[in-house]
């Protein structure tokens, strides 16, 4: 692997009996964008702050090139982390924050004060070298810190929900920003978020956390199409999930409701209880019958324009609900109203057979 | 009256404006006006003379005794300011239970449940020529004869204020570094920082009004002081307080007030240039 790669190997983090982190094996590539995805109390500040060494690792090893670092203190392993609220020191300006490490290094007050406004220029804050955190915004604020960060030539830089304090606007200009300078730099980016939005747009691989394990790694498109667990179907939304009994004809929903199942080599086998996700956006639904509809049409329990699309809800009587996703054209032609018979369909390679949360076959 | 039924916010400062004008110009302004009169060992004469100014600026008690106020001063807001760091640190940043936190808070503040004086005196048996320092340490062997320097004696003095005032630095200190993110800890120590340069760069600058609090309250009440100067230092050494009290029991009111308005003159001066350096008004 190349520079700034990243091992975590059976780490464990307790705090007395509680397990915050259970037995993770995580390998990231050097100069990727690696996005920590998953609810709060999942792990996954834990997990990042292991690795910058702010917190103590119970069990297992944090290799850093190859390198077991898993010991030493934050400033010896190559990292630097951006804190969630930024943690900029309020007494000091823009620049002198910046080079806060090398003043603890010894750096002479010349070669630093020079070799910051080199970082605040990449980040396009030399203009702000003299303002003190409280004068700036929050955007301005996470640029100083990611200044900040970047100062030492870090391997890996480690982001603690960088934009959550940010506005929505301000976040997706961020967020264009930070990959602007991965892909500008090189260098490793973890970065810890709950918002799939955001590890989708940056990531190059997602891991996805729950309850102190790892659910899923994959890049995004892996993991929206092919979610491997119930939980990161449900997390990253967008998904159906079916649950219902497998038999040699397929999933069965309810008596009267069999679903086939794509011919998939790691369909389930010999598990009575399965569960199927099923996008919502790749159900069909019709006021009418068509040709690949479901013979039993559900009944619209809501209907919400939501833009480019409408959000469909539909229930049947045998309990099967469904969330749809329905193109605003199609929606135009036919409108559907709460209370309508609406038929749906899909192809039966959109049912992603799912599995068991634990260790991955 | 018109423009008072408009602009009700004179009417709101009225309350506080007769408290101050009441209860701290009118004295300091009587004070002011009787340092200018004359007296006799029997009366106070009416008059405008800056005789008790010229003696009290002239005199070398005048002098010795600001050099030990000072002194004093300084020696114990050294020791409280060292002293009330460390515990305030300890506090906020070692005790990670908060309701641990607020017992030991409370704990420190239990001396306060007595007064001054006693709490001054209970150090009498302890520090006395035969109390029990002197005695442990005869019986021990650790000395021959009896050390002299522990009761009525500069550190007896010391000792007294320390124990009366280092609350006053705790609190103030405890009470910013209580508000310092600890997010910026980490990012010192990310940066590289030892614990040491942690202290110095972080956590230092960050409590300046804590620390500048603190030392206002110890260095006034120091100043100012004459009880504990008196009672401590057996009447050996003199402050300026104790010189003012002096004054006032010989009923020399006007060379008593003529010292006051020196001393907070005094007293003011320093607070000024200790404002100068930090911004109180920010940080409240």
């Amino acid at each position: 692997m190349n520079k700034g790669s990243v091992e975590l190997v059976g780490v464990v983090k307790r705090y007395g009996d509680n397990l915050a982190v259970s037995e993770i094996n995580l390998a990231i590539a050097g100069g990727s964008y690696c996005c920590l995805l998953g609810p709060s109390g999942c792990g996954k500040s834990t997990t990042l702050r292991m690795i910058a060494g702010h917190e103590a690792v119970s069990e297992g090893d944090i290799l850093l090139n190859n390198r077991n670092v898993t010991d030493l203190p934050p400033r010896k392993r190559g990292t630097a982390m951006m804190f969630q609220n930024y943690a900029l020191f309020p007494h000091l300006s823009s620049l002198d924050n910046v080079a806060f490490s090398l003043k603890i290094a010894g750096v002479d007050k010349a070669r630093r004060r020079a070799r910051a406004l080199e970082m605040l220029q990449l980040v396009n804050m030399e203009s702000y070298a003299d303002a003190f955190p409280e004068q700036l915004s929050g955007g301005q604020q996470q640029r100083v810190a990611l200044a900040r960060a970047l100062i030492n030539q870090p391997e890996v830089i480690l982001l603690d929900e960088p934009l959550s304090a940010l506005d929505p606007f301000l976040r997706t200009r961020m967020r264009a920003e930070l990959k602007r300078i991965q892909q500008q730099l090189g260098i490793t980016f973890i970065h810890v978020t709950h918002s799939q939005e955001e590890a989708f747009a940056l990531a190059d691989s997602v891991v996805v956390m729950n309850n102190g394990s790892i659910e899923q790694i994959d890049n995004p498109q892996g993991i929206f199409r092919t979610p491997r667990t119930a939980f990161v179907a449900g997390f990253i939304g967008g998904h159906n999930i079916l649950e219902g009994r497998l038999t040699a004809d397929g999933l069965q929903i309810s008596d009267d409701r069999t679903l086939t199942l794509p011919a998939s080599p790691h369909a389930p086998a010999n598990i009575e209880q399965v569960q199927v996700s099923l996008r919502c956006d790749h159900i069909r639904v019709s006021p009418s019958p068509f040709d690949a509809a479901q013979p039993l049409p559900l009944q619209v329990e809501s209907v919400e324009y939501q833009g480019s699309y409408v959000h469909v809800r539909t229930r049947a009587e045998d309990g099967l609900q469904l969330s749809i996703h329905q193109p605003d054209t199609e929606y135009l032609q036919a409108p559907l109203h709460p209370g309508d018979q609406a038929y749906v369909g899909w192809r039966p390679d959109d049912l992603n057979p799912l599995q068991q949360p634990g260790p991955r076959v | 009256m018109r423009s008072l039924a408009r602009n009700p916010s004179y009417l709101q400062v009225t309350p506080l404006a007769l408290v101050i004008l009441l209860f701290l110009l009118f004295p300091v302004i009587t004070i002011l006006v009787v340092s200018f009169w004359d007296f006799n060992a029997y009366q106070l004469i009416p008059d405008f003379i800056f005789d008790n100014y010229s003696f009290l600026l002239t005199s070398e008690v005048t002098l010795k005794a600001y050099l030990k106020t000072f002194f004093y001063a300084f020696t114990t807001w050294a020791i409280t300011l060292s002293l009330g760091f460390t515990l305030a640190y300890y506090l906020a940043f070692y005790i990670r239970s908060p309701l641990l936190q607020g017992v030991l808070f409370v704990l420190c503040t239990v001396p306060f449940l007595t007064s001054n004086i006693i709490r001054m005196i209970s150090w009498i048996p302890l520090l006395g020529r035969n109390g029990m320092v002197n005695s442990t340490l005869l019986e021990t062997g650790l000395i021959d004869a009896p050390l002299e320097w522990l009761l009525y004696s500069d550190f007896a003095v010391v000792l007294a204020f320390v124990h009366l005032y280092a609350l006053f630095m705790v609190v103030p200190i405890f009470n910013s570094m209580m508000r310092i993110d600890r997010n910026l800890i980490e990012a010192s120590i990310d940066a590289g920082a030892s614990a040491l340069q942690t202290v110095f760069q972080v956590v230092v600058p960050l409590c300046k009004s804590g620390i500048a609090i603190g030392s206002i309250f110890v260095v006034t009440l120091v100043m100012g002081d004459f009880i504990t100067v008196r009672l401590m230092s057996g009447g050996l050494s003199a402050s300026v307080g104790v010189l003012i009290h002096n004054e006032i029991s010989l009923l020399q009111y006007p060379a008593a007030a003529a010292g006051a308005v020196v001393l907070l003159l005094t007293v003011m001066l320093m607070l000024s240039v200790l404002f100068r350096f930090i911004n109180i008004k920010k940080e409240l």
